[in-house]
């Protein structure tokens, strides 16, 4: 009988599938629903009863051990408390806070530092979901988009292409050098986050250039044509490879948007929370 | 002779290598164009761009070709000729080329170098600029303090400075109460004069509100009961509770004060906790908890409370009656000093009701009499303006005693002696003016003499003894059975036989019957509920009936807390019934005033 082959771990599974987290978030977020149904208090629900302040601690304690991955991201393990584990539960246990968090609030909501911490803390919950949602897309689609060259490598094959770009040009007429002189000095990459999502460069000098050289082969005698086809296979080229890197650039935007919120907010979280804890013993 | 070109590259590492040409002309093309004589392979120079000539004195000139230009020594050069001497430097975009030293006389050497890189858009270096977003959005680090600090300062440290410095520059500039933003929710609708005043219940900071910031205002609050007796009775908190109390302290929040029981900030409309679990706790066994005391025990006004017991003047007095109370069940009779028979007066076909019929609409009776006809709610309607002889009984019940001449003389109500004066002088102004008409008329002759005189003399005696026996049957007639004020009054008989001394008893009406739960008619205004719901006034035919509904009659629409949350429904006309819904909980004459107390 053939022995079955020893299944190994896989090492690239998601930092989503891990049931220790997945359980705790159910049993946390179930708790804190049951104790919040069996427990009426008078005259209303609201952070100022026992129960209130006990899902206040537990929150701000799980806010302030969550906001500890950025510090633990730095370090290096390995493990049971590896980092992808270490995600997992951030992520979890983030998730279990929209019970604990909205529950403390009692759902008494007005126009005051409480309601905003509650509502900060939410967008970094929100924000956070949205990183998951983009990082189970968004990887995939780049990694088929860049194939297998790295950032490095593509900015190296535009400079060659470049490089190429001015050697065909050299025996072009002077009237054309002008045009391929902006695709290699006036391509435009990155830029504004707004043209960075776009994907796209609607006024790419390059673009504009082969279109203009693809036009001109049309019109033009077939006297010389030789350099002018070389050129033009090279913009192609270049063309297309620009193509893939407004796209890489565009999953990149995509990927890190999310955190220029999660970050910055979380951090205006830890403010408000302040705030609110301490008002709330000041004026006790 | 000879134009000598050395192409210099240089390499890595500071190597240099030197090609170079030798032409034999005396003119030498300089351009982009691969067949120039001088190859420069720079998209910024033109195909044919230059011409390096050999000058008339031999030294070497140069040529720019149609409008192209160059740099010599610094100077932009263009169209015409340049004469160059040893150490020329030609800058032809990247590129250099430098006049040297023939190595023979009359020839001309040239060195070609480019001295500038290729520029390129994008590099290695440039990769963060191209894929990182740091320069496409605002640095994060940079938005965290950002935000920390906006919220810090705005939420934190600005209503602490406010609250500190209330007078400060700063405070006055910043058109915004600093400390609502701290608000946990609006404040009860009692309390809305002090929506903007923080302060005033919270005094101190980091301190739990406390007491005093309540009797300040609420100085005529008195505590529920004495408090040796509360503390007696009260629960001692066990378990969990006591460790609720104990983190509660430790966080500088004292259990029993005003504050325990009335929660603000809950945007209610007063702050009144109405559950009656609180009175329960103490209430519901006080009767072993309390020795001696007078209370009943009480758990539920649904299932677990005593019947009513009003308290009902058992001695009239007209300043102090006096007051006992009686539970219903023990069929109380009230002592109110009057006679009135409801059943009577309610009747729809009896001398009352014909009466009623004949005065009709004027004095507002419009089919027989009815309990509004007399009884008019006070203001607010809670409960009745007293019954008054002059508006609701006079109409029939006058008090008329003789008809003088077509005028009929009435009696002054509610002062017995003023009655029994105004009834002699009556009579005794009839004697006198029967006398006076008997003189005049008198038309017989008489003999002068004693005789008439003494007849007369007799005569008048007659007349002032028959006013006063007159006087005493009529009074004896209204105060006794059968007269005016007996129907009505309980009346005392004269000291002696004969005499005139009737005595009215002193009346007492109840003004309400409980004081501890005041009773509120106009809130009962609802459905079809009327006055015979709850008082049974048809077939009563004695004043000293009590005519108070049992609690039965209440718990048809008033179920108990406790029984209402086991089924109870607004809608089938039951109602949730607290301790509170009738009782007050700091109504107690027991106490002094709270912030007295220990």
């Amino acid at each position: 009988m053939a022995k079955k082959p020893h299944k190994r771990a896989t090492t690239h599974s998601s930092f989503l599938a891990n049931k220790f987290f997945i359980w705790s978030f159910i049993i946390i977020s179930a708790l804190a629903v049951i104790g919040y149904m069996a427990n009426d208090f008078q005259p209303k629900r609201n952070g100022g009863t026992w129960y209130g302040y006990s899902l206040g601690v537990f929150s701000v304690i799980l806010i302030l051990w969550l906001t500890m991955l950025g510090m633990r991201k730095r370090w290096f393990t390995n493990g049971h408390w590896s980092l992808k584990r270490w995600t997992s539960a951030h992520v979890y246990l983030g998730l279990a806070l929209i019970f604990t968090g909205t529950l403390h609030t009692g759902f008494q909501f007005g126009l005051n530092i409480h309601t905003l911490a509650y509502f900060i803390m939410m967008s970094v919950i929100i924000s956070g979901l949205f990183g998951i949602f983009i990082y189970a897309r968004v990887p995939r689609r780049m990694s088929k988009n860049r194939g297998d060259l790295s950032q490095a490598a593509m900015l190296d094959e535009l400079s060659n292409l470049n490089r190429v770009l001015r050697d065909t040009a050299q025996p072009l007429d002077d009237k054309y050098i002008n045009l391929v002189q902006t695709s290699i000095t006036k391509t435009k990459l990155g830029g504004s986050i707004f043209k960075r999502f776009s994907g796209k460069d609607k006024n790419c000098a390059t673009a504009a250039a082969l279109k203009f050289f693809r036009a001109e082969l049309r019109t033009t005698d077939n006297t010389n044509h030789g350099p002018l086809l070389d050129l033009i296979s090279v913009l192609e080229r270049k063309n297309a490879l620009l193509h893939r890197v407004r796209r890489h650039i565009r999953h990149k935007a995509i990927l890190g948007t999310w955190l220029y919120w999660h970050i910055p907010l979380t951090f205006a979280l830890l403010a408000a929370l302040t705030a609110h804890i301490v008002s709330v013993f000041y004026y006790s | 002779m000879t134009i000598t070109i050395r192409s210099l590259k240089r390499r890595s590492g500071g190597r240099e290598s030197v090609r170079e040409r030798d032409f034999d002309k005396d003119e030498l093309t300089i351009g982009r164009d691969a067949g120039s004589d001088i190859a420069i392979t720079d998209l910024a120079i033109a195909l044919k761009h230059a011409k390096l000539k050999r000058g008339q004195d031999g030294l070497p000139v140069l040529e720019l070709l149609g409008r192209h230009s160059a740099v010599v020594n610094g100077r932009i050069v263009t169209g015409r000729a340049a004469a160059l001497k040893v150490g020329c430097v030609i800058k032809l975009g990247r590129f250099e080329l430098r006049i040297e030293e023939p190595k023979a006389p009359g020839n001309i050497t040239a060195t070609l170098e480019q001295v500038e890189a290729v520029e390129t858009i994008v590099s290695a270096d440039d990769e963060k600029a191209v894929f990182g977003l740091g320069r496409a959005l605002p640095p994060k680090r940079f938005m965290a303090w950002a935000s920390v600090f906006a919220i810090l300062g705005f939420f934190l440290i600005f209503p602490i400075h406010a609250a500190k410095h209330p007078n400060s520059k700063l405070v006055k500039a910043i058109p915004i109460q600093a400390d609502l933003a701290w608000n946990s929710g609006p404040i009860s609708l009692m309390h809305g004069n002090l929506k903007s005043d923080c302060k005033s219940c919270h005094t101190d900071a980091f301190v739990a509100v406390q007491d005093t910031a309540c009797t300040d205002c609420h100085k005529e609050l008195r505590d529920h009961a004495k408090g040796d007796d509360m503390d007696a009775v009260r629960p001692q908190a066990v378990g969990f509770d006591e460790k609720l109390n104990t983190v509660s302290e430790f966080f500088g929040r004292p259990t029993e004060r005003c504050t325990s029981c009335h929660v603000e900030h809950n945007g209610s409309i007063d702050i009144t906790p109405m559950g009656q679990d609180m009175c329960a706790d103490c209430h519901a066994d006080l009767t072993a908890s309390l020795p001696g005391t007078a209370l009943q025990n009480v758990s539920d006004f649904g299932d677990n409370h005593p019947e009513f017991r009003p308290s009902i003047i058992t001695a009239p007095d007209f300043s102090d009656p006096h007051f006992t109370r009686v539970s219903l069940n023990d069929n109380p009779k009230g002592f109110s000093g009057l006679k009135f028979p409801h059943k009577l007066h309610l009747s729809k076909g009896n001398a009352v009701a014909n009466m009623a019929a004949k005065l009709g609409s004027g004095y507002g009776f419009s089919d027989g009499v009815d309990c509004a006809d007399c009884h008019r709610p006070e203001a607010g309607g809670a409960l009745f303006d007293p019954v008054s002889m002059t508006k609701d009984c006079a109409m029939c019940h006058d008090l008329g005693f003789e008809d003088d001449a077509g005028y009929l003389r009435t009696l002054r109500h509610g002062e017995p002696e003023e009655v029994i004066a105004t009834m002699r002088d009556f009579y005794l102004a009839k004697a006198l003016a029967n006398i006076r008409d008997a003189e005049m008329n008198s038309t017989t002759r008489r003999r002068p003499g004693s005789r008439s005189r003494l007849r007369d003399l007799n005569r008048r005696e007659l007349a002032f003894k028959q006013a006063d026996n007159r006087t005493a049957a009529k009074v004896k007639a209204i105060f006794t059975k059968g007269g005016a004020c007996f129907g009505c009054h309980e009346i005392d008989s004269p000291s002696e036989e004969g005499g005139l001394d009737y005595r009215i008893r002193p009346i007492s009406l109840n003004s309400q019957f409980y004081f501890k739960s005041p009773f509120n008619h106009a809130s009962h205004e609802t459905g079809d509920l009327n006055c015979a719901s709850c008082h049974s006034a048809e077939t009563s035919s004695f004043s000293s009936d009590i005519m108070l509904p049992k609690i039965a009659v209440c718990r048809e629409c008033h179920v108990g807390e406790e029984s209402y949350k086991h089924g109870g429904k607004m809608s089938e006309g039951t109602l949730p019934t607290t301790c509170l819904t009738c009782h007050s909980y700091h109504d107690g004459p027991h106490a002094d005033i709270m912030a007295a107390e220990p």
